[in-house]
């Protein structure tokens, strides 16, 4: 038993290094990551492989909204009503909806606050309790504000939108 | 002919516009040869008219997915044939 607790003793240090050095690098990248999100406690990278299709589809009409943003049930239930999509025909040949949709519901998120207070799955983003939460200073001064339209122009503020960074640095809400 | 017939329908749903029912001209200006925007998002729209934007009507999957979308959003159902032919025929009279 002394042996082993001695043996763990030896290696500790090279444990302890190695994770150290782990952890360092981790941040490093974190540092350089220009695409890095807040949502709640944690900073998720967006260097997510973008799908093409996504991009070009859903960003015709309007910006192209991460797959992180929602989750994946209510990507579902979009993607399976595009002919009445908020107001407008967005149909799409049934290949393109099931690349899309599979892309969205790979990177789409499971957390409870990804729902709306009742728990159910919201269609719009705006519905969720995350967006909500990060959002509610802004919503009052965005309401009143003519540029911001509405809080689903996230390009408005969000500077870097387009490049899928929404991190706090890069926010200036127009006056 | 045609695209004087087309014109007229044009304009008719120009006139016709009210509340929140949609025309062309509600993301593609009055003017084809002009930038548009969209009518809810903001988002800038390429002009439609192939004098001012070469790109316009060179991609079949493209064509069939827009009138198949934007027919539904103004007139509630799709276009005719001959409804599609008499719109481009109006577009190519369009000059920058």
């Amino acid at each position: 038993m002394s042996n082993w607790i001695n043996n763990f003793l030896k290696i500790m240090p090279v444990i302890w290094l190695v994770s150290g050095m782990s952890v360092s690098i981790a941040q490093a990248d974190d540092d350089d990551e220009s695409y890095g999100f807040r949502a709640g406690e944690r900073k998720i990278s967006a260097a997510l492989a973008e799908n093409q299709k996504w991009k070009v589809e859903c960003g015709a009409c309007h910006l192209a909204f991460p797959a992180r943003f929602l989750p994946a049930e209510s990507w579902r239930n979009i993607m399976s009503g595009l002919d009445k999509h908020f107001g407008s025909n967005a149909t799409l040949n049934a290949e393109d909806v099931s690349e899309i949709t599979a892309y969205l519901e790979t990177h789409a998120r499971t957390k409870r606050t990804y729902r709306d207070e009742s728990g159910n799955y919201p269609l719009r983003i705006t519905g969720t309790r995350w967006f909500k939460r990060e959002h509610s200073e802004a919503s009052t001064s965005a309401k009143s504000n003519s540029k911001v339209k509405s809080m689903a122009n996230c390009s408005v503020c969000h500077l870097q939108a387009e490049l899928g960074d929404y991190s706090e640095h890069n926010v200036k809400i127009p006056h | 002919m045609c695209a004087r017939r087309f014109h007229l329908l044009l304009l008719i749903q120009t006139f016709l516009k009210h509340g929140d029912e949609w025309s062309c001209s509600s993301c593609h200006t009055d003017n084809p040869a002009a930038q548009g925007k969209h009518a809810k998002s903001d988002k800038t729209i390429k002009p439609l008219a192939p004098s001012a934007n070469p790109e316009r009507f060179t991609e079949l999957k493209k064509i069939d997915k827009w009138f198949k979308r934007n027919c539904n959003d103004v007139l509630d159902r799709e276009c005719t044939a001959q409804e599609k032919g008499d719109f481009l025929a109006y577009l190519l009279t369009i000059k920058k």
